[in-house]
């Protein structure tokens, strides 16, 4: 952007301009001609959680060219990309892989479907042949239904002819564009909008066991929805937010204690970790492979020869664990199962109640919180230098269970106030999250190690114990620095004013 | 930010096809490029066919940062902008200073739009007056466009005198052999002794060529209509000089 420069039109426009290379003349010294155009295929691209469409983007690939058009920053840019491209890694530095910093790395960018593009050049010239604005039209054609839209290109110290050009533009029945969705629908991004979070409303007074189903019912929709992109393997997203629901509802199940009879709690406790656990590889996998540039940044080059060996390996198991997952999800077995599990949830009749099944939601909700919130205080006072390590992993626990309540709640508390509460949860939980993530991996990698040299007896297989071994001694030191934080981070989250909080929102004033 | 002018004291040397190109090329390179036309014989802004603005007659413009934002117009080329010729000069020190110091509303005006430039090219009136001596004093380089003749040597001999008799800083300069025709004894030898003279004489030259001449047919820098000739190509590794230089 030039200093001074007027904003860039973005517009729709129902039918061609009708202007070509045959020059147009608008006033005395201005004529608008077709500087150039081109016909190529194209598409639309957003992940499966429509991270452009919600922030106002637009990505548009035509042939190996990336163009990206945002609402609030109106000019376009573009940036060559691989033949199969869906990540922003798989991007050399540019401008788009620059605007795209903030977008996960990990998700994958999907195409819309194919459509006929022409991209039309404009531009306003003066009598000495002096460009003092240009516009680009796009075309996008998908059987037979046309939509166009464009963009203005202003050029420094000529806005009034900017003006002009937007007026003529406004002649041939522009209107301006205010956000991308019709170019995506047009493009086939048809359906609601995938939202890993929704916000759900829940009246306090009512029963705890509508609010369950409610619960139950959110995350199941949301488990579902990530199906196809587990079989189609998009990206690991699918499968980490199939999991996330499902152990979303388990954490329901077993937390929200009364309100459905025991035996129907335990059966179905059981029937959804038995889902879980048939991913429960795969996801471990996919971990793996997502660690594994910090874990080869953490080993010398000359190292790196058995780590290539050891993800070689998972590379392959993947793939299997892959097949299993989508052919246990394309199982009649599992369809019935997952319906039956629906039509359960589908109404309180269906299901054995428990003895607390009718208190009031939010009477429910604030003692639940309370208590687990005591809890976390109760494990995390005790600990100091010399606490075993399994108690820490029981802080991480009980800390999860209370960031679960308190975000299936969210609604029924002041929504300035919780989400206070759950960043400062968070810190102390990212810090226990670390500790746990390197306990797992050591945990993990030796079981490689020893699992692999049962079945392999090569000379290959002491180059990897001795990378595997390296690592396990740096991420038992990274362990050790994460451990000791753990006290210094409760601290932080144990201050007064967030206890105050806890106390005001959850207990009702009355102290501990 | 870098101010590059374009100097020399006897006119008809190439210089503002220098100012012309050199700003085209800096832009090409990926800065941010002010190109200012202040030689009324030179019309830089004319080969960018940018009309000169009524509005730089008045006196106070430069003083003014908003009239002077506004002069600005964009080339017909990505990261290239130019202020067009037919300025008075007083005031344009005030006016550079301002845009070195980082407290000025100009700089300050600069910046809160997001867009400093990188590179300013000035292509400066071919007199030695308060104008160049101020110019001399801010800018970061001054490009002295020489023909290897005798008469281009003696205005060049005269330059460095001023520089030395107003106390400027001659390691600014930087002459480059221009209009060079190789198959011409004269400009063979006197560019030979000229650089044993003289040790910060740039190693690339321009050629005579046709095509630069065609710049006031075609109203476009050499580079963007003849880039694979040898003139183009000249300024190109020029400014490649220039700008390891900087």
């Amino acid at each position: 952007m030039h200093i001074g420069q007027v904003t860039p039109y973005q517009f729709y426009l129902g039918d061609p301009l009708g202007i070509t290379d045959q020059a147009f003349v608008l006033s005395d010294n201005l004529r608008i001609l077709r500087r150039q155009h081109h016909t190529t295929n194209s598409h639309c691209l957003d992940t499966f959680d429509a991270t452009l469409q919600l922030s106002n983007q637009l990505l548009l690939r035509f042939q190996n060219t990336l163009t990206l058009f945002q609402k609030n920053h109106p000019v376009s840019v573009s940036q060559k990309c691989p033949s199969k491209w869906n990540f922003i890694s798989q991007l050399t530095d540019g401008p788009i892989k620059h605007a795209l910093a903030n977008c996960s790395p990990i998700r994958a960018f999907l195409p819309g479907n194919k459509s006929k593009l022409i991209i039309e050049q404009f531009a306003l010239l003066d009598d000495d042949d002096k460009t003092h604005v240009r516009c680009t039209l796009y075309h996008m054609t998908i059987d037979d239904k046309e939509l166009i839209f464009g963009l203005t290109h202003p050029m420094r110290g000529y806005d009034s002819s900017h003006e002009v050009l937007i007026k003529l533009l406004a002649d041939k029945g522009a209107i301006e564009l205010d956000s991308y969705a019709d170019i995506y629908r047009h493009d086939g991004f048809d359906g609601p909008i995938y939202k890993a979070k929704p916000s759900i409303s829940i009246d306090k007074d009512e029963q705890i066991v509508e609010t369950t189903l409610h619960l139950v019912n959110s995350s199941l929709d949301i488990a579902r929805q990530n199906e196809d992109g587990i079989r189609a393997d998009y990206d690991t997203e699918f499968l980490h937010d199939y999991r996330v629901n499902l152990r979303k509802i388990r954490s329901v199940l077993s937390l929200f204690k009364g309100v459905f009879s025991p035996p129907e709690n335990e059966a179905l406790k059981q029937a959804f970790s038995d889902i879980m656990k048939q991913t429960n590889r795969l996801r471990d996998l996919d971990v793996y492979l997502l660690d594994k540039d910090d874990l080869f940044s953490l080993l010398p080059k000359r190292m790196h020869k058995g780590l290539h060996q050891m993800f070689d390996a998972f590379a392959i198991d993947r793939k299997r664990q892959l097949q299993q997952v989508s052919k246990m999800l394309n199982s009649k077995n599992y369809q019935k199962d997952i319906q039956q599990l629906k039509d359960k949830f589908s109404c309180s009749d269906n299901i054995q109640l428990g003895p607390k099944a009718e208190t009031p939601s939010l009477l429910f909700a604030t003692k639940l919180i309370w208590k687990r919130y005591s809890k976390v205080c109760q494990i995390a006072r005790q600990i100091d230098e010399n606490t075993p390590d399994e108690e820490v992993h029981q802080l991480r626990i009980q800390c999860k269970k209370l960031r679960y309540l308190m975000e299936f709640f969210a609604a029924l508390f002041p929504e300035k106030m919780l989400k206070g509460l759950i960043k400062s949860l968070k810190r102390l939980q990212d810090n226990l999250g670390r500790f746990n993530d390197f306990s797992v991996q050591q945990d993990s990698l030796q079981e490689f190690l020893t699992s692999y040299s049962r079945k392999h007896r090569n000379k290959n297989l002491i180059a990897m114990a001795e990378s595997i071994g390296a690592l396990i001694i740096l991420l038992q030191q990274k362990q050790q620095q994460e451990r000791g934080l753990v006290m210094e981070s409760f601290a932080k989250f144990d201050n007064q004013e967030t206890r105050d909080r806890f106390s005001e929102i959850f207990h009702h004033g009355t102290n501990q | 930010m870098k101010i590059i002018a374009c100097y020399s004291n006897k006119g008809g040397v190439g210089k503002t096809a220098t100012s012309v190109n050199l700003a085209y090329a800096s832009a090409h390179a990926g800065n941010n490029t002010l190109l200012c036309d202040l030689d009324p014989q030179g019309a830089a802004g004319f080969y960018y066919r940018v009309k000169p603005s009524r509005k730089l007659l008045e006196q106070a413009f430069f003083k003014d940062v908003d009239k002077f934002t506004k002069a600005i117009r964009a080339s017909d080329f990505d990261k290239l902008d130019i202020i067009p010729a037919n300025m008075t000069y007083r005031d344009f020190d005030i006016f550079l200073a301002r845009m070195k110091n980082s407290r000025s509303r100009l700089k300050k005006a600069l910046n809160a739009l997001n867009n400093e430039y990188d590179v300013i090219v000035l292509d400066c009136p071919p007199n030695i007056s308060r104008l160049s001596e101020n110019v001399f004093k801010v800018s970061d380089s001054i490009i002295v466009p020489v023909i290897p003749t005798t008469l281009s040597e003696r205005t060049y001999v005269q330059l460095i005198e001023f520089f030395d008799e107003h106390k400027l800083n001659k390691k600014k300069l930087l002459p480059f052999f221009s209009m060079v025709q190789k198959q011409k004894k004269l400009h063979k030898g006197t560019m030979e002794r000229l650089r044993k003279q003289y040790k910060r004489v740039l190693t690339n030259n321009i050629p005579f060529s046709t095509d630069i001449e065609k710049m006031g047919i075609n109203r476009a820098p050499v580079l963007s209509y003849a880039k694979s000739k040898a003139a183009a190509k000249a300024y190109k590794a020029l400014w490649q000089e220039i700008s390891d230089k900087l």
